[in-house]
């Protein structure tokens, strides 16, 4: 057996634990920073010899210029295509010969690095992101801008226009954030925008936003935090600040009154999809809109799909999510309507449902199971070296604490049924954007104004 | 002169000394040394047959409170036979109602514990797959035993599932990649080929297959000595194996049936010819070049193809993926891939690319393919940078 580094405390064994039961979820982690205001998380995990290695920085699409949209994406590519004293394409290809992974993701909130590596190639790694870090402009070339432009071009063909129901996603930003907000514009970018970009932006951007005091380091694995430390000094001690990056604050959203849309698609089946505004990552009532949108139509034991999918068989697909950002979040309900169904009748289904709840709130045996699942969830997430590095990352860059992993549990824990009721009652009486995908030529299947039937 | 000169020596000196000592302090421009390779511990694997003859494997894991369970049974896709999708519908059905509970409350039952429990076939074999927390396992195994040993095969629960089986297949011509791949087997296998038909089933063999086909199916290959299973996690085989006596108590015993194991055939050679289906106004053309590949079990050559295909497309710094993607812009990413299996599965070079450049593209594939089996060398490393 190896030394496991997370301990859980076994308390109660009933199915309906209360809320604050008694077993704790820890992950250990020592934290430090620079004098140039990097931030460095060590989790120690010897289950395996590996080591993972994520850096966030925090700069995302949402800190965008005008006219510039998909830049931070963009620019996440150009990571990769060498630094100063790393040659072209060879980031991943060292990675990849030591048998490891590597990759970025960028949201609109903040643009994440990540590599796992046999723990002999740790120095390897902190090399590679510390001089991409503080040597990347000296590497840059137009020819290098141009590939990778035409490489994330394809990418939003690949992942969005020539993927069915592909648009919704872009679509449902733009129609719930107003214009000028950091959530109005996708993430991946409008074509015109990519071609626009050139090597001064990639220049000004990295200058802005790419310095140690706006990025986070996670070292997780088999390691020790004094030889961390020793080598994170030796690679990124002498890279230099940049100016200090603005502080963000909560910018939520609000619609004046319902938006509908319709969008034909070479689609077989229409799908709508509803969505409201509701709070920010780790809001008061973020949990309870968590545990709301698993009730509504999370798996098959929820209410949507026991209705749609199981009873009417009206859907061929139904599903919710919650989704908090740092600035505002929404909740959303997707629905595809089987032949003979129409849009409007997913849309009464699910306004109904939500009154429901808003009414009489979920029944205890909900609320133990959404509570379960949480649980259950959150122990599951462990499992991945690189998925714990990257939530440390979260927790530190949005709550500035490294070791959220019970607090996040926690929260989920405490919803009560009167805390669903009440979301749903406050969050989903609110205006919304109902947004209809339907096959070429047949707009009589969308969601109409009066939700009914037509 | 001669100071002059000397002084102007002592002073390079020095600069060579300041120089020096710049460099020692950290030169980037070298790559780190390699610390010796981490021992690795493999884990312990032990394995001993349940009553009923199930054989199950072992792995304990104590660092989280997690327990995983796949139960492998040797029956998939191949075992169609002429009813496309059979062994897909009965991997489905398993979890949508057991005689002892309907589909609902079972799907209850599974998310009262916060578990995963979900069944699926493959060309070869199908898996039922279990995540749970410890502390539910005795609950979580009960209800893998349950579906395994005693599903209902509900008439109502069929033709749910039969409609949306033929709304998915309907779907999937919406989806270019999974139109793309369907072709492809057909093309390299033919239609009556195991690896040639469809997995998901057609849309006339879901319309035709009946209960008792899927019972059939069931009866024939759902057998405790046709199957293995695994189980990895926080638990040790003394812990567990009298809830896993319990769970799978009722499933009798029986020989495994021979054609469970029958090997397909390996199709015959096809002139090289382009297939095109045509998607008016798509943003991308998805490419699938191929043809059958090598077994697994059987191919002294497992080694060198995984190896061949590290090189060709394997991974982001394979030759494919730095012509088409990182040097063409012409996709997002391109691969290549082996589909090891009993008989010869499919080699596969994939991308999703711009439609202009299809040809384009095309043409690249082709180098590729070509080269590698030529003496091109591997790109020389281009780090450290000599600038």
């Amino acid at each position: 057996m190896s030394v496991a580094r997370l301990c859980w405390t076994w308390g109660l064994l009933a199915l309906a634990a209360t809320p604050a039961g008694a077993e704790t979820l820890r992950v250990p982690v020592e934290t430090f920073t620079l004098e140039n205001g990097l931030r460095v998380s060590v989790h120690e995990d010897h289950s395996a010899p590996l080591v993972a290695v994520n850096v966030w920085y925090h700069v995302g699409s949402g800190r965008e210029v005008e006219g510039r949209s998909g830049f931070a994406h963009l620019f996440e590519h150009m990571l990769f295509q060498g630094s100063a004293h790393v040659g072209d394409d060879q980031h991943i290809a060292i990675i990849q010969e030591a048998g490891g992974t590597a990759n970025g993701s960028t949201n609109p909130d903040r643009t994440n690095y990540f590599e796992m590596v046999p723990s002999n190639y740790l120095e390897t790694v902190l090399w590679l992101e510390a001089d991409r870090m503080g040597f990347l402009l000296q590497a840059l070339t137009q020819a290098k801008l141009d590939n990778q432009r035409d490489v994330v071009k394809n990418e939003r063909r690949q992942n969005y226009e020539n993927r069915p129901y592909g648009m919704e996603f872009i679509r449902l930003g733009e129609l719930l954030f107003p214009e000028g907000h950091p959530y109005h514009r996708p993430t991946i970018g409008y074509q015109d925008d990519l071609t626009a970009a050139s090597l001064e932006d990639v220049k000004a951007f990295f200058s802005r936003w790419y310095v140690p005091n706006n990025a986070t380091l996670v070292v997780a694995g088999d390691v020790r935090p004094g030889e961390v430390k020793r080598l994170v000094a030796k690679y990124f001690g002498e890279l230099h600040p940049g100016p200090k990056p603005p502080s963000l604050r909560p910018q939520p959203a609000a619609l004046t009154a319902d938006r509908r849309e319709i969008l034909e698609d070479q689609v077989t089946l229409p799908q709508v999809s509803i969505a409201w505004h509701t709070v920010p990552f780790w809001a008061d009532d973020d949990a309870a809109c968590d545990v709301l949108a698993e009730i509504l139509a999370q798996g098959k034991s929820s209410r949507l799909h026991q209705r749609l999918v199981y009873r009417e068989q009206s859907a061929q697909s139904v599903s919710a999510s919650q989704s908090s950002r740092e600035l505002a979040g929404t909740l959303q309900v997707t629905a595809q309507a089987r032949e003979g169904f129409t849009l409007a009748q997913m849309e009464s289904a699910v306004l109904e449902e939500v009154a429901r709840l808003a009414k009489q709130g979920p029944t205890e045996e909900e609320l133990a199971r959404a509570r379960n699942r949480a649980e259950a969830r959150s122990v599951y997430a462990l499992q991945p070296l690189l998925g714990k590095a990257d939530r440390i990352n979260r927790y530190v860059t949005f709550r500035g604490k490294p070791d959220l992993f019970a607090a996040d549990l926690d929260r989920l824990r405490r919803v009560t049924a009167a805390d669903v009721r009440r979301t749903a009652m406050t969050y989903l009486t609110r205006p919304k954007v109902v947004l209809s995908i339907v096959p070429k030529g047949r707009r009589e299947l969308a969601a109409t104004e009066s939700g009914a039937t037509p | 002169m001669k100071r002059a000169l000397r002084v102007m020596m002592t002073c390079l000196g020095l600069l060579a000394a300041l120089a020096t000592s710049a460099w020692t302090k950290l030169e980037r421009s070298k790559r780190p040394a390699i610390g010796s390779p981490p021992s690795v511990e493999t884990p312990k694997i032990a394995r001993r047959p349940l009553a009923n003859g199930l054989m199950v494997w072992f792995v304990t894991r104590r660092e989280l409170p997690i327990v995983n369970a796949s139960l492998l049974i040797r029956a998939g896709s191949c075992q169609d036979g002429d009813w496309a999708g059979l062994a897909a519908m009965t991997a489905s059905l398993l979890d949508e109602g057991t005689t002892s509970r309907p589909a609902v409350a079972f799907a209850n039952a599974i998310e009262d514990l916060g578990a995963t429990l979900s069944a699926a076939a493959s060309e070869e074999q199908t898996t039922v797959t279990l995540q749970t927390l410890t502390k539910h396992l005795d609950a979580a195994l009960g209800l893998m035993g349950e579906m395994v040993v005693e599903p209902a095969f509900a008439t109502e629960e069929l033709e749910r599932e039969r409609k949306s089986r033929l709304q998915s297949l309907r779907q999937q011509r919406d989806q270019p990649a999974v139109v793309a791949i369907r072709v492809f087997n057909q093309v390299v296998y033919g239609e009556s080929h195991p690896y040639g038909r469809p997995g998901t089933g057609t849309s006339s063999s879901v319309e035709g297959i009946t209960r008792d086909q899927i019972r059939d199916f069931y009866r024939r290959y759902y057998r405790p000595k046709n199957a293995v299973l695994i189980v990895v996690g926080d638990v040790s085989e003394a812990e567990i194996v009298p809830s896993l006596e319990r769970a799978f108590a009722g499933w009798v015993q029986s020989l495994a049936p021979d054609d469970a194991l029958a090997v397909p055939p390996r199709p015959p050679e096809r002139p090289v010819a382009v297939h095109l289906i045509d998607k008016p106004g798509a943003a991308q053309s998805e490419v699938r070049i191929g043809h059958a590949g090598a077994a697994r079990t059987t191919s002294p050559d497992y080694y060198a193809l995984q190896v061949l295909n590290t090189l060709l497309g394997g991974q982001f710094s394979s030759r494919i993926n730095l012509n088409l993607r990182e040097a063409k812009g012409y996709t997002y990413g391109a691969r290549s891939s082996l589909g090891f299996r009993r008989g010869d599965g499919p080699f596969v070079a994939s991308a999703g690319v711009f439609t202009a450049k299809t040809d384009s593209s095309l043409i690249e594939f082709l180098k590729e393919l070509k080269d590698i089996r030529t003496e091109r060398p591997r790109r020389r490393p281009s780090w450290p940078r000599t600038n």
